[in-house]
């Protein structure tokens, strides 16, 4: 799951970086770039008010959320990459969670029962490769709402023994270009050593 | 005093909407000018473009037409009051986005002579979040409340220290009617004790 605006920029190699190490490894790679995508992450009256329904009533008027839907129920380990903006994701990855985290895909209410279970049991893997602006002292000062986002409200959505694996980047406003080369080596070891 | 409220909800006669009414009625109340920001009446589009994100630094100045107003609003008001559900512990992408767009450089934080951010969000002295919960609030608790956190830590270190409240009702699905309007009359006097 890949967000940003520019694919020539860090974020943007980062994601090649993955894809191509991932690739070496031998694994078999999909992937949703939501910008390039044109990804809607607004989600509609309809969706609100169908939010307890079967993902069929959904599907019947948005068909454009079947492939995904079909990729999520697929993949053993999701990545996402994206910068972060504002301490959590960018509006078109959190509006990808609000939109496809729904009933029938992510998880489901059993008749009776007041909590709902996880549904995205194929997922085994949850990594997370992402850059901050700002220094790590100030994210964590701030919480990193979008580490606590990725990895456990979404996350308690997959199997119970997902693995995660945060890959960040901290204090990129500063960084230079020998530093930013750096960078894709090391997630490039790092996916290396996870998968 | 000038309040400006951000609501995001898509459904417009949803329990968020009566949440926007109560602190409205709270506001007029005790006297106070309000604006009202409806995002998904306003058919906002947050999706920060490519071109955004290219100038961001380099022509702070430029604003897109579909925001100039939001900045307007934000400049003049000295209260923020944010009504939203929380999705997946945090803010729904619409009000996400808004925050992306609108509180850029130059309205929400400025550089300061080493070239740092440092929040500086003109005359506003306090924001509020309103929000509702489906889950619990030890679940909340637990997952950590990362929409809050989005629009709370942030930009409290200003160089004057910013006063933050929420009011918060979880377990949205299980609650009685008579704890709903229980809530709405406590967002009502909060607003009118301002």
């Amino acid at each position: 799951m890949y967000a940003h605006p520019d694919p020539t920029s860090t974020v943007g190699r980062l994601r090649d970086a993955v894809i191509n190490e991932l690739g070496l490894v031998g694994h078999e790679v999909r992937q949703h770039d939501l910008y390039a995508e044109n990804f809607n992450p607004v989600m509609s009256a309809f969706e609100r008010k169908n939010h307890g329904n079967s993902i069929d009533t959904k599907l019947s008027i948005m068909p454009e959320l079947r492939a995904p839907i079909e990729n999520l129920r697929w993949c053993e380990a999701i990545i996402f990459v994206y910068p972060t903006w504002w301490s959590s994701q960018p509006t078109i990855l959190k509006g990808w969670f609000d939109r496809l985290l729904v009933n029938d895909v992510a998880w489901y209410l059993p008749d009776g029962a007041n909590r709902i279970r996880p549904l995205l049991t194929n997922i085994r893997r949850i990594v997370v490769v992402t850059t901050h602006g700002s220094s790590k002292f100030i994210n964590s000062v701030q919480g990193e709402p979008g580490k606590r986002t990725a990895l456990r409200s979404v996350r308690l959505m997959m199997h119970w023994r997902t693995r995660s694996k945060w890959i960040a980047f901290y204090g990129l406003d500063k960084k230079t270009d020998a530093q930013r080369d750096e960078m894709i080596m090391k997630v490039r070891r790092q996916i290396r050593r996870v998968f | 005093m000038r309040a400006l409220i951000i609501y995001c909800h898509p459904v417009h006669d949803s329990f968020c909407a009566a949440m926007r009414d109560a602190a409205v009625i709270g506001l007029h109340k005790a006297g106070h000018h309000v604006d009202v920001i409806d995002l998904a009446a306003e058919n906002f589009n947050p999706v920060m473009s490519k071109s955004e994100w290219n100038n961001y630094f380099d022509t702070p100045e430029v604003v897109p037409d579909d925001i100039s107003a939001h900045v307007a609003l934000v400049r003049d008001a000295d209260t923020l009051i944010y009504v939203y559900p929380t999705w997946w512990s945090g803010l729904p992408a619409q009000l996400k986005g808004w925050v992306e767009r609108t509180m850029i450089l130059g309205v929400a934080f400025d550089l300061n002579k080493n070239n740092k951010i440092r929040p500086s969000l003109g005359r506003v002295k306090r924001i509020f979040a309103l929000s509702t919960f489906g889950s619990p609030r030890l679940y909340v608790w637990a997952v950590h409340n990362n929409g809050r956190r989005i629009l709370f830590r942030s930009l409290r270190w200003q160089k004057k220290l910013i006063r933050m409240k929420s009011m918060s009702l979880y377990s949205m699905d299980t609650q009685t009617h008579e704890k709903r309007q229980e809530f709405l009359a406590r967002i009502t006097k909060k607003m009118a004790s301002l």
